[in-house]
């Protein structure tokens, strides 16, 4: 009897030994767990903006695999691509061995559980509006061993943030004006409060006027946008070009199109890829709702 | 004499669901400015007639597609004798959606580009159809046909898949092309554009009302036909260009609206009879009435509007079931 549970207390031990290598416990975005016994240095990043923010951390050397669409900074173009960003190929992934691979929400959902089912580690990343993306990073950081390059990133992100929200502060919410962002002209697809984009409209001061549409992106009837009229339309997807707002049928009636104010030489990706560069992304939408309160910000050119 | 009562209520029906296109749309209209709207009267409030350019570009473009489905659907019927046949069920639409994707993503910024491309695209898909179903007798079995159609059809929505991944469109240009949408901003090269294709609707249209008679003819078996002096094979390729030339251009506007052309004829020939001088032209009101009514349900059943050939499907399919199980088709 003594015997047994010596033996037991023994195996405990052994088992105890082995689990005592330093395993750590990280929780990604999603709050789900990851264990890693040491920090990634080979890295798979599947979406755009976490590359970007992975080489603004100072970690692009860890980088192993890419998307085919993580084309910023021009170093990530160079690194091997996995497949797209709705649809990784898991073979390509796997055959880089990778200590961990950095994913989003939503469309990779289904690429995260092959990958688990894979027995490699994967963390998400997703912040869902510019006010979570600082702490986004922060926590990546973490996960990557790396939070004094993290914390300097998400300390300049705060800061910019803020200066393009004290430029807009004074301003009553019947003065903000109305956006309708495009997305698609046909079907008529916008951005809602919902997502990251539609966080950034209201950053800069804007109302858009399909906030609360359900969903992230929605689809919007134009009669709906034609009664809204919106002071300022962003169009900065490339269909839009093809069908110039102003000679769209009874758009003509629209605030922004008779005022001219539609922006569409904004860098889409400035807008749409919640990473480091969505700063520069807030200060050209409130060049575009505000150009006279540019000048507010330190050192900021207009784009 | 009951069917001309008949008959007239399709087209009374048809007109009251535009008037109502008109005032609710997305959003309810008072009547009173729609009415002034139209009839030149003031008190417009300048959004109010905003919308309601945009409304009637979008009620025009329901109606001539219904139009052209119904009208087609009803040909092809004829033609093969087979109930099932529909420009969607023959390839037809999807031979259209391949060439409109093609000139997409090939990136010609010539407006009139999909429609020229689509109607290639649907009068090779039918060539394709009609090529493969011909038996080494030279005779066209219609099992053949239908068989080679549907298997035609399946293969194009797979090209489409792949055009579209190639050109990297994201997936609301793909839904929009595979489910139908009636939301296509108009410019003025596109209503050119759009223009065009009407008058090759209207080519298709009288193409098919001057082969009433051979219609009736062909019901009756290809053998019947030819012995009351139709030539079947020469008025089959006619009324095959017909049919391309209907749907060819529109599926460039609207994508794939599926059912439409099925059913149309299946409803109105339950009205009216099978007799074409009547079915013809009452499927084309009744193909412009039913897509102007799923286009009103598709913009106001949920808070984002759905995609119209979503609702034309679910229309559609319990409605097709419903002729199933009550009435024993002829063949």
């Amino acid at each position: 009897m003594i015997l047994s549970i010596r033996l037991l207390f023994l195996g405990l031990a052994i088992r105890l030994g082995v689990g005592l290598a330093p395993a750590a416990e990280f929780t990604d975005d999603l709050g789900r767990s990851i264990e890693v016994e040491r920090a990634p240095m080979r890295i798979v990043s599947l979406a755009p903006a976490v590359t970007e923010t992975v080489f603004a951390i100072g970690l692009g050397k860890r980088l192993v695999g890419v998307s085919r669409y993580c084309d910023h900074p021009p170093a990530a173009t160079q690194l091997p691509r996995v497949g797209g960003f709705s649809d990784p190929e898991l073979e390509k992934i796997l055959f880089l061995a990778p200590d961990a691979v950095l994913v989003t929400s939503v469309v990779q959902e289904g690429i995260h559980r092959a990958l688990l089912g894979a027995g490699i580690k994967v963390y998400t990343v997703f912040p869902r509006s510019v006010d979570g993306l600082s702490e986004s990073i922060r926590r990546m950081g973490t996960f990557l061993g790396a939070e004094k390059g993290a914390n300097a990133v998400a300390e300049r992100i705060d800061l910019e943030f803020a200066s393009v929200r004290a430029a807009v502060a004074d301003l009553p919410d019947e003065e903000r004006v109305g956006v309708f962002f495009e997305v698609d002209p046909s079907p008529l697809v916008t951005v809602t409060s919902r997502s990251f984009e539609g966080s950034l409209i209201e950053l800069a001061g804007g109302r858009n006027i399909a906030g609360e549409l359900p969903k992230s992106y929605s689809r919007i009837d134009p009669e709906a946008v034609v009664l809204a009229d919106p002071r300022v339309i962003v169009a900065a997807h490339e269909r839009s070009l093809g069908v110039p707002h102003e000679r769209r049928t009874g758009w003509e009636s629209i605030d922004a199109v008779r005022g001219g104010r539609i922006c569409a030489d904004i860098d889409v990706d400035l807008l749409v890829r919640p990473g480091p560069r969505a700063v520069e992304g807030a200060r050209a939408l409130l060049f575009c709702f505000y150009p006279e309160r540019v000048e507010a910000i330190a050192g900021a050119e207009a784009p | 004499m009951r069917t001309a009562v008949l008959g007239a209520w399709i087209v009374a029906i048809t007109a009251a669901l535009a008037g109502a296109a008109l005032v609710y749309g997305s959003i309810p209209l008072p009547a009173g400015e729609v009415l002034a709207h139209f009839t030149g009267g003031g008190g417009v409030a300048p959004a109010t007639g905003a919308i309601l350019r945009i409304r009637v570009d979008r009620l025009i473009l329901a109606m001539v597609t219904g139009a052209s489905l119904g009208v087609s659907g009803t040909v092809l019927q004829a033609v093969l004798r087979n109930p099932l046949a529909d420009p969607y069920v023959l390839g037809t639409s999807s031979g259209a959606a391949c060439g409109a994707a093609l000139a997409l993503i090939l990136g010609i910024r010539m407006a009139l580009a999909p429609p020229l491309f689509a109607l290639v695209g649907a009068a090779g898909s039918t060539m394709l159809v009609y090529a493969i179903a011909r038996s080494a007798g030279g005779g066209v079995p219609r099992e053949r046909l239908l068989l080679a159609g549907v298997i035609v059809g399946f293969f194009l929505g797979a090209v489409i898949m792949v055009l579209m991944t190639l050109s990297r469109e994201m997936l609301p240009g793909i839904v929009a092309v595979l489910m139908g949408n009636l939301d296509h901003p108009f410019v003025p090269e596109t209503r050119v554009a759009f223009r065009f294709s009407c008058v090759l609707v209207a080519i298709g249209l009288l193409l098919s009302f001057a082969h009433i008679r051979e219609m009736d003819a062909l019901c009756l078996g290809d053998e019947a036909a030819a012995h009351l002096g139709v030539s079947v094979e020469r008025v089959r390729i006619l009324l095959f260009l017909a049919s391309s030339l209907l749907v060819g251009c529109v599926v460039s506007f609207t994508g794939l609206i599926g059912f439409v052309g099925l059913v149309v004829p299946h409803a109105v020939r339950m009205v009216v009879g099978p007799a074409h001088r009547r079915l013809l032209p009452l499927a084309a009101v009744g193909g412009a009435g039913l897509l102007t009514a799923s286009d009103l349900l598709a913009r106001n059943l949920t808070v984002s509007p759905l995609p119209v050939g979503v609702v034309t499907s679910l229309l559609g399919g319990p409605f097709f079931l419903y002729l199933l199980k009550t009435r024993r088709t002829e063949g």
